[in-house]
Parts: structure tokens; sequence; C-alpha cells
């Protein structure tokens, strides 16, 4: 595997684990 | 190798400029007092700050140093796009719901005034503002890549091109505050999106080559130097890139660097803090966006060859990329993008460095010892002209640091944010997470980060001609000691009082 393509791994798990985790964390919960 | 763009350039730069003036005006009728100046507290969703916060962590360092580090150093730089976006959220994400809500609930001005909140201590509020003046070398390294910009394009003269950029940055500040920089920032932000999406699409399509995709970009890398290539995972012996530990240390000195004053005090303009969780659902995407300029510096390399080293600056690989591959009309639209990069970092620096001076320094420090006798309404209007002034102050001195550059431009530029985050992140970054912060813990964390910081600084950069310059490295392991500074002193040192910790936190933190 090419550097680009693992850091294009990283990238896309970030979002997809970045996002889910916010998402699932009630907006109730920030205040 | 021609790059002026004629007559394009010109009518685009004069579009945004009028565009941005524009909203200076708007923002001045909206600003009444200097907490409009600041921070302008609530006023806005979820989506213009989530570009704007974007747009000012993305300077000209994004869309002109990376490039350029990317088209001498090769795939290998791709590490930095893919670990700064992420350590920056997640530092954001774990101290952004109590700056938000204890910010807004003291009404913080900025962030020197909540960390000395945070801890009941003006030692620290001063410290942090002292040393957040540091910033200044910040605006200048931007104004530096703004006048580049300008030369490249236009051909306009280097120092008239400094003196453009400060007036225009200095007059829409001037007049609107808080709500010019935002909106500015928003609208910047989104053009530097598009702009790193095209950058990105052109680089997977391998456009200027014969054929499609970003392996002939490797292929043509790999004839220059094998070094480049992407079967390189760190860059044997290189300061920045050589090994996993060095890529963990840009990593790690990343993490608090939302706690800079000019990117945290975006928090207090979010309309309520239950659209934190929307903001950062758009902030994640678009953060690394961003980061895609890097693919531009090894596309440019790719194109030009190492020869273009020799003509024009690494640095300005992106510019003369659009000029090479773009007819005019769409070059001088997407240059004007990368100016709005340097804009939009810069006048939050401007702003955050008026408000040390009007908020942390006249009106919390000094008035109530000169002006006790005068009213809260005499001391804002007070405070609000000194920032005014304050911005016309800032503009003049970095227009004389960046006349001529001084030969430790980035050094001192690093050791004002590196300082300012190594500082920051015991007393901030820790102490958003952790009750059991102490003042005692906060303000040796903040000492130890801010002195170790500097003497690594001028150990490895000034006094010593060693070959590892790497201020990441360095900001990274002050961070790592300001860190557990924090956590030991607070551990054996005189609690907080509960009511002011409860008052901080919430009864539901």
């Amino acid at each position: 595997m090419n550097v680009l393509t693992l850091v294009c791994i990283v990238v896309l798990a970030y979002w997809v684990i970045g996002m889910t985790w916010i998402a699932r964390i009630p907006e109730s919960d920030w205040k | 190798m021609d790059t002026y763009i004629g007559l394009w350039g010109w009518a685009w730069v004069a579009v945004f400029l009028a565009l941005f003036i524009g909203i200076g005006v708007w923002g001045m009728r909206k600003t009444s007092n200097d907490e409009d100046f600041a921070v302008a507290r609530g006023a806005y969703g979820p989506v213009t700050l989530a570009f704007a916060f974007a747009a000012t962590i993305a300077s000209g360092a994004t869309f002109m140093s990376l490039p350029g580090m990317a088209y001498s150093k090769g795939f290998a730089s791709l590490w930095y796009p893919a670990t700064y976006p992420i350590a920056i959220y997640v530092g954001m994400i774990l101290a952004i719901k109590l700056i938000k809500r204890a910010g807004d609930k003291f009404r913080s001005n900025s962030l020197p005034e909540f960390m000395g909140q945070r801890y009941n201590s003006n030692f620290l509020r001063i410290g942090f503002a002292l040393v957040s003046m540091l910033l200044v070398y910040y605006i200048a390294a931007q104004i530096v890549a703004a006048a580049t910009i300008f030369e490249v394009l236009l051909g306009l003269n280097y120092q008239h091109g400094i003196l453009a950029s400060v007036a225009v940055i200095a007059l829409y500040i001037t007049m609107g505050g808080s709500h010019a920089d935002i909106m500015t920032d928003g609208i910047q932000g989104v053009m530097m999106v598009l702009i790193g999406l095209i950058i990105g699409v052109i680089f997977f399509l391998g456009v200027g080559f014969e054929g499609t995709g970003p392996s002939l970009i490797n292929d043509a890398l790999v004839k220059q130097d094998p070094s480049l290539g992407w079967d390189n995972y760190f860059r044997e012996g290189d300061v920045l890139f050589g090994s996993f530990w060095l890529i963990s240390l840009i990593f790690i000195a990343h993490i608090p660097f939302a706690m800079n004053p000019h990117i945290g005090k975006l928090a207090f303009a979010l309309n309520d803090p239950k659209q934190i969780r929307t903001f950062l659902l758009i902030a994640i995407p678009v953060g690394s966006i961003l980061g895609f300029t890097v693919l531009g510096g090894l596309h440019a390399r790719a194109l030009f060859g190492p020869e273009f080293g020799d003509v024009i600056r690494p640095d300005q690989a992106i510019p003369v990329l659009f000029t090479q591959l773009f007819p005019p009309f769409l070059a001088g639209l997407l240059g004007v993008g990368v100016l709005s990069a340097i804009m939009s970092t810069s006048d939050g620096l401007f702003i955050s460095i008026a408000v040390i001076f009007s908020n942390d320094l006249y009106k919390k420090t000094f008035a109530p010892v000169i002006h006790k006798n005068k009213s809260n309404e005499q001391v804002e209007q007070i405070a609000l002209n000194i920032s005014r002034v304050a911005i016309v102050l800032v503009g003049v001195v970095a227009c004389w640091l960046a006349w001529n550059p001084p030969q430790f431009l980035a050094v001192l530029l690093w050791m004002g944010v590196g300082g300012i985050l190594a500082g920051a992140t015991g007393p901030l970054l820790i102490g958003s997470l952790w009750k059991g912060a102490t003042k005692t813990g906060a303000i040796a964390s903040f000492l130890v980060g801010v002195i170790s910081f500097g003497l690594g600084i001028v150990y490895f950069f000034v006094l010593k001609e060693v070959p590892f310059k790497n201020p990441f490295a360095v900001a990274g392991t002050c961070i790592i000691i300001a860190a557990v500074t924090m956590i030991v002193v607070s551990l054996f040192t005189k609690k907080l009082p509960q009511e002011h910790v409860d008052d901080m936190f919430g009864e539901s933190a």
C-alpha cells in the first residue's frame, strides 16, 4: 500500500468515526 | 515562467476587496460596544462559523508553505494534512463545551480573559495576553504571503502589496470588528473549500499529463528523485517527516491549536451551545478538505520539475500551478481564493491583539484602578476606541516587520504560536476537562510551557547551528511537559473553591 492510499484511508476513517461519534451525542449534551 | 494574468487578476481582487469593505461597513452598524467588536457574542449560526473556523485556521501556510514543503519533500509530506486537522478538531471537541458555556456565562471577551476567570487569576489573564501579543509575527508572515500573491499574479511591487494588504484588512476590521471578521471568513472559507476540492480533483485526474490518475504524478516525481515517490512512508533523515515519532509530534503540537486566541474566540459567537454538534459535523470534513492544498505542491513539482525552484520559490507552487493550468479568468479567481486564506487568518489575529489592549489590559486590569469613577458605558466606549486605534497600530507594526522580513521571521512566528499553545495546554485544554485542575497547577503549567518552548526555540534555531530545525517537535515535546506539569502540580496543591468549580462547569457537568 502506498502512502497516498494510506493517508486517504486515515482521512476517510477520521470523517466516518468523528462524524458518527459527534452525531450520536444528543444536542442537549452540549449545553 | 510568466505568471502575470493581467486584468482578470485585478478585476477579481477589486470585486473581493470591495465586498470585504462592504461587509466592514455592515459590521460597523452591528457594533455598538467592545463585546460586539471583540467576539460578536451569540450572533452566528453553526454553518457560518464552521466555515469561518476552517478559514481562520487555514492561513498563508496552508496555501503556500505546505504545498512548498510537498514540492521539496514529496509524498511523505502528506502526513501533515492527514494529521493536523484531526489533532486540531480533537482538541477543540475536548475544550469547546466549557469554553462556550462558561465563557458566555462569565461574558469572556477573549481567551486570556477566560483563562483568568477559570482560575480566578489575574496573573494568568495578563500572562496569556502578553504572550499572545507575539501573534503580531503571525500577522507579519501572512502579510508577506499576501504581498507575494500580489507580486506573482498581478505583477505588483512587493512593498505596495504589503501596504494594500494591511490597508484593506485594517479598514474592514476597524469598522466591523468581529462581525466583519466572521462574515468575511465565512465567505472566504467557502471559496477555500472549493479551491481545495479543485486542487484534489486535478491531482487525482493528473491534469497536465498524458493519461489519467495520480500514478502519473508519482511516476514523474520518482523519475526526478526516487525519495519523492509514494513508496516512501517516511523521508529518511528528514527533520519533519523522517519517522513515525516525528509525525506523532506534529499531531501532538496541533492538539491545542484551537486555543490560539484568534481561533478559540469564535466559539463565543455561536448562537446557542446546542449548535456545537451541527458546527462540528460541518467543521470536521471542511477542515480536512483545506489540507488537500498539499496535493498541489506535488502536482507542481511533477509538472514543472526541480528547476522551477530556481526561478520561482517553492511556496509559490499553487498560484503558479493555477496560472499554468487554467485560463486567466479562472486563475485570477483561484488566486483571490488564496488571498482569502491569508486575509481570513490575519483579520482574526488583528482583532485578537486589539482585544488584548482594550479588554485584557485596559478594561480588566487598568480601568478598575485609573477609571474607577467612570460608568460602565464610558469604560465600554473607551475600550471600543482603544480596539480601533490598536488595529491601526498593529497594522503599522506588521507592515514594518513584513517590509524587510527578518532572518528569523519563521522562528519568531513559531515562538508566538508554539509559546501560546504550550502555555494554553494545561490551563485551557486540561482545565476544560478536569475539575481538579488547580490555580497553582495552571500557573506552573503555563510558565513551564512558555519558558521551555522559548528556550527550545532559542537553542535549536538561534544559538545552535544544529540540523534539527523542527518547530513542531519542540512544540509537541513542550506540550507534553506542560500537560504533565499541570496534572502533577494540581494533584499536590490547593483545590479551587468548590463553589467556583460548580459555577464554571455547571451542575450537570
